[in-house]
């Protein structure tokens, strides 16, 4: 897949492109940098970048990252940080959607419950919220602490068609994918605060990067799915994120930014639907999916095994 | 050392993607703060000499300082390396003896100076704290740390004294991997690969004061830290190598032994919000 790198106005940066066939969907990627705990400014600055897009590559879509509004290492800044919606949401941020789809994350806050959640807002309006169901609290995690886990999967009905949100450790259970592919998802979108850590190898990234792309992969591969996945970008409390986008097409062709590009540069991809039908026509695991016959043997799976 | 090399392999380390995490973390969280300089304390070792060059990279060599403090007992080869290091980075290098405040102290000290070098140790590093963190405010810069990570597990360092710092761009890493992005980074061998010292007496060496070398060190919290072993089977991987399995006790041990310093000071709980149980905020808050 041929890449070509050109100047753009986002602030002190490049900004790469891909070009694909026709029928496309332009997704831009955005690593975004939030300031720790401090929400206008991030909304300010999420707003310039949705300018910034649109006036540069004109996607349709703008896909940030988990907790973009308030950034990832809280604590007890999620109570502050924590936002109603639609109330809290900008009226000029909402007013954008008209022009592109907006994939937001933020801290999200229901009857006194704060959630780690990530909205779709488009054509003036919220048309999709997933609270995180699964939340890390382990290692350097502590989302557990601070969050409720969400209960609920659901898909919406976005530009590119039918589309579903799992956030970052949501996507490492393949049960919740395999739920979504079954309710005849075919976008999963990925949003990350994923900290880059692992060198002791000799392949060319993180070994926290590796383990998402071949993750993603195996996704699109198995169930016939776009994935699209983005991780933030900066540090917070000496903790890295690497800024990675990824693309992965059920045609098994995976882009990622170029690695030598800075960190919080744009990364803008054309979706070409009609991957989705050259492999369909291919074939693959996805092509002859019985899916009564997978619940009755998790069914039985589960009971046998269940302790 | 084959025979433990075969039981308890240390892995590859990747110089080029620790690099690049560490140069722009360590960019952020300095800029983050407002100021763009850095100030290091350069000994003519291994570890501050990556230090250095981990800062030059990050900041750009005008917004670093080296600082050289000797002691009347410091080695010449310490200053000869620290000025190798410096000059390689494009960095003037600033020298502050220490030792008319050192013996000062310790000629007038009411409970006396007896020869006890770990006294004299301790206070010889937090002599150069105060010197670095003098420094640091006259010229709005952030002290760099330049302890690895051995040598915080072991606790072989003086609290609040070289152990302090702003911001510590090597402290996740082994010494084994300071060794290897060392020598990824071109740090000459004259400085990679002497013995490693506190230079607080003539012939002092780390290994020496240890009772073990690095590589033993190492191999031991390598396993049980970062791969999670637990002692039993790291017992058992010393005893297929032929070694003592109890040696690897003085490592479990230093390490549990200097958990303390790893810490902030305990606080008597008395409310409902006590800093750092209840009360929990990032250090970038608003940053």
């Amino acid at each position: 897949m041929p890449l070509y790198i050109d100047r753009a106005s986002y602030p002190k940066h490049l900004s790469i492109i891909a070009n694909n066939m026709n029928q496309a969907l332009r997704i831009a990627f955005i690593p975004f940098f939030p300031r720790l705990g401090t929400t206008p400014e991030n909304f300010k600055k999420i707003e310039d970048t949705i300018n910034i897009c649109l006036n540069e590559k004109k996607p349709d879509i703008i896909f940030f990252p988990e907790l973009s509004t308030s950034g990832y290492l809280l604590e007890n800044l999620t109570f502050s940080s924590a936002l109603s919606v639609p109330d809290d949401i900008p009226g000029s941020l909402v007013k954008l959607s008209h022009k592109v789809e907006i994939h937001l994350g933020l801290p999200l806050i229901e009857n006194g419950r704060i959630f780690n959640a990530h909205i779709v807002i488009l054509n003036g309006s919220i048309v999709h919220v997933h609270r995180k169901i699964y939340l890390p609290t382990y290692g350097l995690f502590d989302e557990g602490r601070y969050f409720t886990p969400g209960a609920s999967l659901s898909s919406y009905e976005g530009k590119l068609g039918k589309s579903a949100i799992l956030i970052c450790e949501d996507a490492f259970h393949p049960a919740l994918v395999y739920s979504l592919y079954e309710s005849g998802v075919k976008h999963l979108f990925v949003p990350s605060c994923s900290p880059a850590r692992g060198i002791n190898h000799n392949e060319p990234f993180t070994a926290s990067y590796m383990a998402w792309k071949k993750r993603l992969e195996v996704y699109s591969e198995s169930f016939g799915i776009f994935c699209y996945y983005q991780n933030r970008g900066g540090s917070e409390d000496g903790v890295y994120f690497d800024g990675k986008s990824i693309f992965v097409s059920p045609n098994m062709t995976a882009v990622e930014k170029d690695t030598k590009k800075q960190n919080e540069d744009i990364f803008y991809y054309d979706v070409n639907l009609q991957d989705l039908s050259a492999a369909y026509q291919r074939g693959g695991p996805f092509h002859d999916e019985n899916f009564d016959l997978n619940h009755r043997l998790f069914t039985l799976a589960g009971q046998k095994n269940r302790t | 050392m084959s025979e433990i090399n075969n039981v308890l392999p240390l892995p590859p380390t990747n110089s080029k993607i620790a690099l690049n995490i560490i140069i722009r973390t360590f960019k952020n969280e300095i800029e983050k703060t407002g100021l763009t300089r850095a100030v290091i304390g350069l000994s003519g070792g291994i570890d501050s000499a990556l230090t250095l060059f981990l800062a030059a990279r990050a900041l750009g060599s005008q917004n670093v300082t080296a600082v050289f403090m000797p002691y009347k007992l410091t080695s010449p080869l310490s200053r000869e390396h620290a000025l190798l290091a410096a000059n390689m980075c494009g960095i003037k290098l600033l020298e502050e003896d220490i030792t008319k405040m050192a013996d000062s102290y310790f000629n007038t000290a009411s409970f006396g100076s007896d020869n006890d070098r770990l006294r004299k140790g301790n206070v010889l590093a937090r002599l150069r704290m105060i010197v670095l963190y003098d420094y640091s405010v006259f010229t709005k810069s952030i002290v760099a740390g330049t302890s690895n990570k051995s040598e915080i597990l072991l606790g072989y360092g003086t609290l609040w004294g070289d152990m302090a710092s702003g911001v510590n761009p090597v402290g996740d890493l082994y010494k084994f991997q300071v060794y290897a992005i060392s020598r990824h980074l071109g740090i000459p061998d004259d400085i990679v690969q002497k013995a490693p010292s506190a230079d607080l007496w003539e012939g002092q060496t780390d290994e020496g004061e240890l009772k073990m070398t690095y590589d033993f060190i190492d191999r031991i919290l390598y396993y049980w830290i970062d791969l999670g072993w637990n002692k039993e089977r790291i017992y058992t991987a010393l005893h297929e190598a032929g070694q003592d399995p109890q040696t690897a006790d003085m490592v479990f041990n230093r390490v549990m032994a200097s958990q303390y310093k790893r810490k902030m000071p305990l606080i008597i709980k008395v409310s409902e919000k006590t800093i750092d149980r209840e009360f929990r905020y990032p250090r970038d808050w608003g940053m």
